[in-house]
């Protein structure tokens, strides 16, 4: 890749995260009635951050840099007990860093300017960005924690203010569940740090020190229980945070509630990024940190992400709310990812990653369609839509276009990174690759039922559904060709990718 | 030629984009003739590949770009020429062309002109890219794109609900086929580490003949096969197909689709002379599907039903040819198959035009005087496909059923199967000629019929001009580069077999003359006593209602119950019961889910005292013994 090499000496990364912070502190100043200039002050800094995205991405050289990680930025932020700010970029985040600058880009330009309290909603989206980069881009475990609790809050007000139906119990019961992982993670966090301290003398909560000194050790229960791996413990502290965030069944039931009750412009970043974000917790904790733990509980954790391929298939099978349909497909869909990284072999790494991009991709593009049929018809009652094709052809083309994409059809995104992910989850254990296999079937049974139930037949209804608008049309557009380059000519995508996983521990174990 | 073989696939690229994209702004005759013009083109750059094979050019694997590549896993984009693909490519494009011409007249008056060819060029476009790709990615891609095609025209007039469910149900069988595909690349993959076929066929003979991994994994491409080629089991999809425009039928069932099986396991016939069960079991396949298909054939009275189940059976025929391993029989058989059943479908939709949509044989009559060129083009092809002497079916069929005698063992049965067939296939088309076409032409009919419209009719007489002199194109020389010699048949078995199954044809034109022409009452009187097994054989073995009772109701019930009751009673119960569990009191929970942000302070403090208890109690108090 690489087409330029970027100055060093500038913090290309902190912009990530500065600018959008930037554009919230604008708008915050900004009087509340001016509601123009707050929106074009939200796609401005959306603009500007998916740009500066796509220069670090262009910029990123494959194989370069300590432990291929590149754009390094360290500081000393506690020194006495080795919490630093620390960011870089490599190949499990590059390209999830620009689907974030992307799908944020498209939840401000889809956010109404005549939607309530639009200020507030700006600004919590544009925070909301700053945190998941910071995620994404954070190589100090505190630094780490600090983004991913800085995600929460935003997230819980943007479903429990301006959600829909059971808003506030959604929003909480996701709270509940985020913050019982949260804590669990944060005491793996601390435990990790302490027993590497206790086995090299140096403290630190830097990733890139805990990375190359993996923790071990048993623990023997008390009361002659008898004893677990130091190692598998830490592992399943992470775990927890990172499962119920993708969320691996059975830790998904706040999803369905959460996705339903969250407007388009949340549901877009909430089920296109921040559920990758708990895979890619696993790939950048679990896997790196924990080889032998991954190695022995890998088998178990994809036993629970094939189970939720289809369970989530089954149960996308029958849902009327188009809006819980597409949450139970993501739900299925990310069972795939996690199945790519449970597998721990390059080729399910590397469809996990890239599967990634294209679930955020396809989610995305499947909620703004919901959306745009619920604004025209006014339900998303599958049972109340027929025939909507009939009126609305071109429509009905780009519904159809990322129907496909989102059961896999050869060509598309989603096959690109589901067969990477069969392959090697069927490398790893065959049973689990059978079982996705099914899930491929059943998604086509699913997505046909979802694209031919409300777009085709007769009579049309309700009637005079309204053409596809060139806004929308041009909102879909990137996702569009994000669908037919990653399923045609993908070669790209591990260029970049593939000195990082070669790298990772649980690779090299 | 590496610059030709990108270019049949870029016509009708071409063809399907501005179809696609500005399609209902062009005027209808600018989008007929570039849906049609551009699978011409295709055509014409295939006979330039055709002129420089047989000029001496080597066959060609050109790789265009990477598709993906990390660790050994290399996916290039490379295209396979050779004398098998360019017949292939022959075929599609050529039988293709004219099913295109025949589409701007039949089409006309739809609403959905644009649209229509955009779905046939992609169609075409998908077809060409499954012969020509040069791995198993692209062979996978271009595969599931002839099923996302069939699924759109199947589907292609969505008001319909019959349409629309014949399409899903195209689909889903069609991904069921995808899936064995992949998983058969998969172990391959492992087995091979390569995934184009010059290194596949390379390496193929490392593994152990007749093993387990390569028995799979021709197992497994069966799978794909026999799902996109409507054999046993996954055969249901195909009469619903008619659903579609009768063009798409031709399509469907002549030029693309339904022969990709055949090419698959001809391309792939060094893996299959590896595993000789895997060989056995397609052989077995299509000599059951041919047998099997021929029967329901001879009691359905819907014109497009009725030759959607020859096509069936007679692709079986070319199932149990690559089975044998007679290869270039299967693919010699394809081509006049394509020829005739081109020609049968669109004189059908002639027919079916004249009769304003009326797809049932028995209302029909009165067509030598009607529609005189349709007519005697059906003639044609019915006798072609029946195996009279010197048509193109008669020598393809022959050689099939020839290869299978002449084997020994099991195989010699599937050729007596195979005989019978041919006798139920002229019993079945000649049935349907005597009722549609018209025993009636003796008698008066009333009715005034219109023959269809020059450019529905020409392409026609063309298809039956190949129905009648494809016998003689000398395919298996054509392909022996890559199946080796035809082998020396001594002339009296041939001419001696020969005269045995045209006698088994003979037979049944007499039997469906007798009973649909000479003496209709007796036909009634057979089908009441023949009874429960007419009323099997009718309604297709009750196949579609076994599916139905064994995997969809089954699906569903499943579904609704993790819906109704698993989600919410025992999962979510569950996360409940552990709330409960850490909250005390179920009271306490509620009051906590209204005060939002103050129950959020009061946890983010209860779980920072719980994490420094913890860190304590790891660092001084518990029992851990590090390193």
């Amino acid at each position: 890749m690489s087409w330029y090499a970027l100055p060093a000496n500038v913090p290309w990364l902190t912009l990530a995260v500065v600018i959008p912070l930037s554009g919230a502190l604008l708008v915050a100043l900004t009087p509340a009635v001016a509601r123009r200039v707050i929106k074009q002050l939200g796609v401005l800094a959306s603009v500007i951050t998916l740009a500066l995205v796509l220069v670090i991405i262009g910029g990123f050289q494959q194989g370069v840099g300590n432990l291929h990680l590149q754009f390094e930025e360290l500081r000393q932020w506690v020194p006495a007990v080795g919490i630093s700010y620390h960011l870089g970029v490599d190949g499990l985040s590059l390209f999830l860093l620009g689907l974030n600058a992307l799908l944020f880009l498209i939840a401000v330009l889809v956010t109404s300017s005549a939607a309530p309290r639009l200020k507030q909603f700006i600004l919590l989206l544009l925070i909301l960005e700053a945190a998941t980069a910071g995620i994404l881009l954070s190589l100090d475990l505190i630094l780490f924690y600090v983004f991913w609790e800085a995600m929460l809050v935003p997230l819980y007000f943007l479903i429990g203010v301006w959600g829909e139906g059971q808003r506030v119990y959604a929003a909480f019961k996701f709270l509940i569940y985020t913050v019982f992982g949260s804590f669990a993670m944060l005491v793996a966090i601390l435990a990790v740090a302490a027993i590497t301290f206790a086995q090299t003398g140096q403290l630190s909560f830097d990733w890139t020190v805990l990375v190359q000194h993996p923790a071990s050790g048993v623990w023997h229960l008390p009361l002659n229980l008898g004893e677990i791996g130091i190692p598998q413990l830490l592992f399943l502290g992470f775990a927890l945070a990172f499962a119920i965030k993708m969320p691996l069944f059975p830790l998904h039931t706040w999803l369905p509630a959460a996705y339903t009750a969250s407007p388009i412009p949340v549901v877009i970043v909430f089920a296109g990024l921040v559920s990758k974000l708990g895979a890619y917790g696993f790939l950048r904790f679990n896997l790196s940190l924990f080889p032998d733990a991954a190695h022995s509980l890998g088998p178990a954790l994809a036993v629970l992400a094939t189970t939720g391929i289809l369970y989530g298939a089954f149960m996308a099978l029958v849902q009327t709310d188009l809006k819980r349909l597409v949450a139970y497909a993501s739900m299925s869909h990310l069972g795939f990812i996690g199945l790519g990284i449970f597998a721990g072999n390059l080729l399910g790494i590397e469809g996990a990653l890239v599967q990634m991009v294209n679930h955020g991709v396809i989610i995305a593009a499947l909620f703004l369609i919901v959306g745009m049929i619920e604004r025209r018809s006014g339900t998303r009652d599958r049972a109340q839509l027929r025939g909507l094709g009939a009126s609305a052809p071109a429509f009905a083309a780009l519904f159809l276009v990322i129907s496909l994409a989102a059961l896999g059809l050869p060509g598309l995104n989603g096959f690109t990174g589901e067969f990477l992910i069969m392959l090697g989850a069927w490398t790893a254990f065959v049973p689990m690759a059978v079982g996705a296999g099914i899930g491929v079937i059943l998604a086509a049974w699913y997505v046909l039922r979802f694209y031919q139930g409300s777009f085709q037949e007769a009579p049309p209804q309700p009637a005079g559904f309204g053409e596809m608008r060139v806004a929308d049309a041009g909102v879909l557009a990137p996702l569009l060709a994000l669908m037919i380059v990653i399923g045609v000519s993908p070669a790209f995508f591990p260029a970049a990718v593939e000195a990082t996983v070669k790298a990772l521990p649980v690779l090299l174990r | 030629m590496e610059t030709l073989a990108p270019l049949v696939l870029l016509a009708p690229l071409v063809g399907f984009l501005v179809n696609a994209l500005f399609g209902r702004r062009l005027p209808r005759p600018v989008v007929g003739w570039i849906g049609a013009g551009s699978v011409g083109l295709g055509f014409v750059l295939s006979l330039a590949i055709l002129i420089q094979l047989l000029t001496g050019a080597k066959p060609l694997d050109q790789t265009y770009f990477t598709w993906w590549r990390s660790g050994d896993f290399n996916v290039p984009f490379n295209l396979y020429v050779d004398a098998l693909s360019t017949l292939m490519i022959l075929v599609i494009t050529g039988v293709g062309f004219l099913i295109h011409v025949y589409s701007i007249g039949y089409m006309r008056e739809d609403r959905g002109y644009s649209r229509f060819f955009a779905y046939m060029n992609l169609f075409v476009l998908s077809m060409l890219l499954l012969v020509l790709s040069g791995n198993l990615v692209w062979l996978i891609i271009g595969w599931a794109g002839v099923g996302l095609s069939s699924y759109l025209l199947i589907g292609f007039w969505f008001e319909r609900t019959s349409a629309v469910l014949a399409a899903r149900k195209a689909f889903v069988m069609n991904t069921i086929g995808d899936v064995g595909m992949i998983f058969a690349a998969f172990l391959l993959f492992l087995n091979l580490r390569v995934m184009d076929y010059t290194a596949i066929f390379g390496r193929v003979h490392q593994l152990p003949k007749g093993g387990l991994v390569i028995t799979a994994i021709c197992l497994l491409l069966l799978v794909g096969a026999v799902a996109k080629s409507a054999q046993l089991p996954l055969h249901t999809w195909l009469p619903d197909a008619m659903e579609g425009p009768t063009p798409v039928s031709a399509l469907i069932h002549a030029a693309t689709m339904v022969t990709a099986g055949v090419y698959l396991v001809a391309r792939m016939h060094l893996l299959y002379d590896w595993a000789p069960t895997a060989a056995a079991t397609v052989a077995v396949v299509g000599g059951v599907t041919a047998f099997f298909a021929a029967t329901i054939g001879t009691a359905q009275v819907d014109i497009k039903r009725i030759l959607a189940y020859s096509t069936m059976s007679q692709i079986g025929y070319m199932f149990l040819a690559v089975g044998i391993g007679a290869y270039a029989a299967g693919m010699f058989h394809f081509m006049t198959h394509a020829f005739f059943k081109a020609l049968l479908f669109l004189a059908a939709g002639n027919v079916i035009h004249a009769f304003h949509d009326d797809q049932d044989i028995r209302h029909m009559g009165n067509l030598r005087a009607g529609l005189p060129i349709t007519f005697w083009t059906f003639l044609i092809g019915t006798l072609s496909i029946s195996g009279f002497p010197l048509l193109a079916g008669f020598f393809s069929k022959d050689e099939i059923i020839r290869s299978a005698l002449n084997a020994a063992g099991s195989e010699f049965w599937l050729g007596v199967l195979a005989l019978i067939t041919a006798g139920l296939t002229a019993y079945y088309m000649f049935r349907l000629f005597f009722i549609a076409f018209g025993w009636e032409w003796l008698s008066r009919d009333e009715r005034h019929l219109h023959e269809a419209p020059p450019i529905q009719t020409v392409p026609v007489v063309i298809l039956a001009t190949g129905g009648v002199v494809a016998g003689y194109i000398p395919v298996a020389n054509f392909l022996s580069p890559i199946f080796g010699n035809p082998v020396e048949v001594n002339i009296a078995v041939v001419i001696g077999l020969a005269g045995l199954s045209v006698l088994v044809a003979l037979a049944g034109f007499g039997i469906a003359y007798l009973l649909h022409a000479r003496r209709p009452e007796l036909a009634v009187a057979w089908r009441t006593r023949l009874g429960p097994l007419h009323t099997l054989v009718e309604h297709k073995y009750y196949i579609d209602e076994l599916y139905d009772l064994v995997f969809v109701r089954p699906g569903f019930a499943l579904a609704r119950l993790l819906n109704d009751r698993i989600e919410p009673r025992v999962i979510d119960a569950a996360v409940n019961g552990v709330a409960e569990f850490f909250l005390v009191e179920a009271k306490e929970f509620r009051l906590i889910q209204t005060g939002r942000v103050r129950s959020y302070a009061l946890w983010t403090l209860g779980g920072a005292i719980g994490v420094v208890l913890v860190v304590a109690a790891f660092l001084g108090y518990l029992p851990v013994r590090l390193g």
